[in-house]
């Protein structure tokens, strides 16, 4: 742990290594703090936040599925002002780089969460979601279409001096779009991808599993989907990128590093092993001594370069 | 709660897709308390598929021994997975985790209801009240699934049976055979535990003799920690979860669907 050769630079800032932990998987922090010391991350990504407390969808709110899982939580959160008072205080005392991840049902919404956590110390960076698939206005809405993810974007950039790290959702069109015009609108980073629509049916009731219908696929079902996105967006923007979907072990972070990810971020691979992003800083170093390189951060896109190791 | 690798020390099929497991894990013995439940991760090496643990209730906690035992049936890829292990294999296991059961020795006179293949926690906190006197009212489909009934022969006297098919005990459930039996003087807590109709049931019939008592429930459930939000079941101040507030829930608090 603490390998200076893990140290990446995103945007203005540095984390201490290129793993986080994935919005929605991780609360904020308390629950996984009690397993392993959460310091030894790159980073945390808090449970999305929104200005009012939310309850949430109806359950069954989870399914797993070959390799993956459903979910259709609806950001349930406690709202901005019991985040503020309740949980701000303990994640400044992580000892990592903390992400609050906020979601506005408008673009109001979006400006008045980023203002007022820009009075607040120990933020590292905000991440817009605007790729929530499991809410039935804003979410995803923002999302899909170029224009309006650029309005939000411009919204947080304005409302914050805090660094404004938009995330992407895997389903629209054209992903690289949406991803030069968050870029255009002022976005320190790009982090990708949020979950997939995706749904399964009790055959014994004859209905939906889920209370929602249908949820948002994630897991090692979705590397693929999520490396391929990656790919793109690296190739048409500057911005630096942080990974995420499926990823599990050391050689997945590997190849979404390689794919063009700064740092990369660990979601439904935390519900299969705790440990999960310990194994992946752990892995990392040890592929920088195998491999003789001199730092994680050469190995940043590397894969686009036309000639390979062989 | 820690993660922990037990060790299989039995399994013993018990019929009709039931299981019976006993694990040496110390440490997690040495915490768990009637009524919590462990993780227990259903596949290996580098398998990712089953992805999620699976939670277990606790049928029985050896803390002299070091050991848990489960009882659970076979309902899916994971403990399809886990019923097919051998004495010997190592285990990967979370826990304890959760709320349990309000220590039985609280009251003088309990009653349990365990439906189907919700038995075993309440065997477990039924083990720390051999002092208390506690009547069991105990239903399956059928006979052969009531399954360690011998050892709940050991611990009381006080045993009223039901089964769908009317194989043991009378036909029928056993909400409806105690409703016939119970009057509010018959106990002053309750635990139970079995589906979702079941404890819907025992919670009205206990409303109305105006006996407080507790629910095991049972949820989807992925972190198993407090941190995905998965789990949740409704409660009288909102969505609650499971693994965390629950899964053993003062019963005038759960919320159930109409």
């Amino acid at each position: 742990m603490n390998d200076p050769r893990l140290i990446v630079k995103v945007g203005q800032f540095s984390l201490k290594n290129p793993v986080l932990t994935a919005s929605g998987t991780f609360g904020f922090a308390r629950e996984y703090n009690r397993l392993f010391p959460v310091s030894a991350l790159g980073g945390i990504a808090a449970k999305g936040l929104t200005v009012q407390p939310r309850a949430g969808n109806p359950p069954p709110r989870l399914v797993e599925t070959p390799s993956g899982l459903i979910n259709a939580i609806g950001l349930q959160n406690p709202g901005l002002t019991a985040f503020l008072q309740q949980e701000l205080p303990f994640l400044r005392e992580l000892g990592t780089a903390v992400i609050v991840n906020i979601a506005g049902f408008t673009i109001d919404e979006f400006a008045h969460l980023a203002s007022v956590l820009d009075g607040e110390t120990g933020i590292t960076a905000l991440e817009v979601n605007i790729s929530c698939p499991n809410v039935k206005k804003g979410g995803m809405a923002f999302g899909i279409h170029p224009e309006a993810a650029a309005r939000v974007t411009r919204t947080v950039r304005e409302a914050t001096s805090l660094p404004v790290w938009v995330k992407l959702s895997p389903n629209v069109t054209a992903i690289t779009e949406i991803a030069q015009a968050v870029e255009e609108a002022g976005a320190d980073a790009i982090t990708l991808i949020n979950t997939l629509p995706g749904m399964a049916i009790d055959i014994k009731n004859r209905r939906p599993v889920l209370g929602n219908i249908s949820g948002g696929l994630s897991g090692p079902a979705v590397k693929p989907v999520a490396l391929h996105h990656l790919w793109q967006v690296y190739k048409a923007v500057k911005i630096p990128i942080v990974g995420m979907g499926g990823i599990s072990t050391p050689e997945d972070a590997l190849e979404f590093i390689m794919a063009g990810a700064t740092a990369v971020a660990v979601g439904t691979a935390m519900f299969h092993d705790p440990y999960t992003p310990l194994k992946i800083i752990n892995g990392l170093s040890g592929y920088l001594d195998v491999e003789q390189v001199g730092r994680v951060e050469d190995l940043i896109g590397i894969a686009h370069k036309k000639d390979g190791l062989d | 709660m820690q993660i922990e690798t037990g060790e299989l020390i039995n399994i013993t099929d018990k019929g009709n897709n039931l299981f019976h497991l006993i694990i040496k894990a110390d440490k997690i013995a040495d915490k768990a308390l009637p009524g919590q439940f462990i993780q227990v991760y259903c596949s290996e090496g580098e398998s990712y598929d089953p992805l999620l643990p699976r939670p277990f209730s606790l049928f029985r906690i050896e803390k002299e021994k070091g050991c848990l035992e489960l009882v659970f049936r076979v309902v899916g890829r994971g403990t399809s997975w886990l019923s097919k292990r051998h004495t010997g294999s190592s285990l990967k296991l979370l826990g304890p985790l959760g709320r349990g059961f309000t220590d039985p020795r609280e009251f003088s006179r309990v009653l349990i209801f365990a439906g189907g293949i919700g038995m075993p926690p309440l065997f477990s906190v039924a083990e720390v009240s051999k002092e208390v006197d506690f009547t069991l009212f105990y239903g399956a489909r059928s006979q052969g699934e009531l399954i360690f009934l011998e050892r709940w022969q050991q611990m009381t006297d006080q045993i009223f049976l039901a089964t769908d098919d009317g194989s043991a005990g009378q036909q029928g459930n056993i909400v409806e055979l105690a409703s016939s039996l119970l009057d509010s003087g018959s106990a002053d807590f309750y635990y139970a535990c079995g589906p979702r109709p079941m404890l819907k049931a025992v919670k009205r019939l206990m409303a109305k003799l105006k006996i407080p008592g507790e629910l095991s429930l049972e949820e989807r459930m992925a972190c198993g920690v407090g941190a995905c939000l998965g789990c949740v079941c409704r409660t009288t101040s909102g969505y609650a979860r499971v693994c965390t507030e629950g899964p053993v829930f003062a019963a005038e608090e759960v919320v159930f669907n109409e």
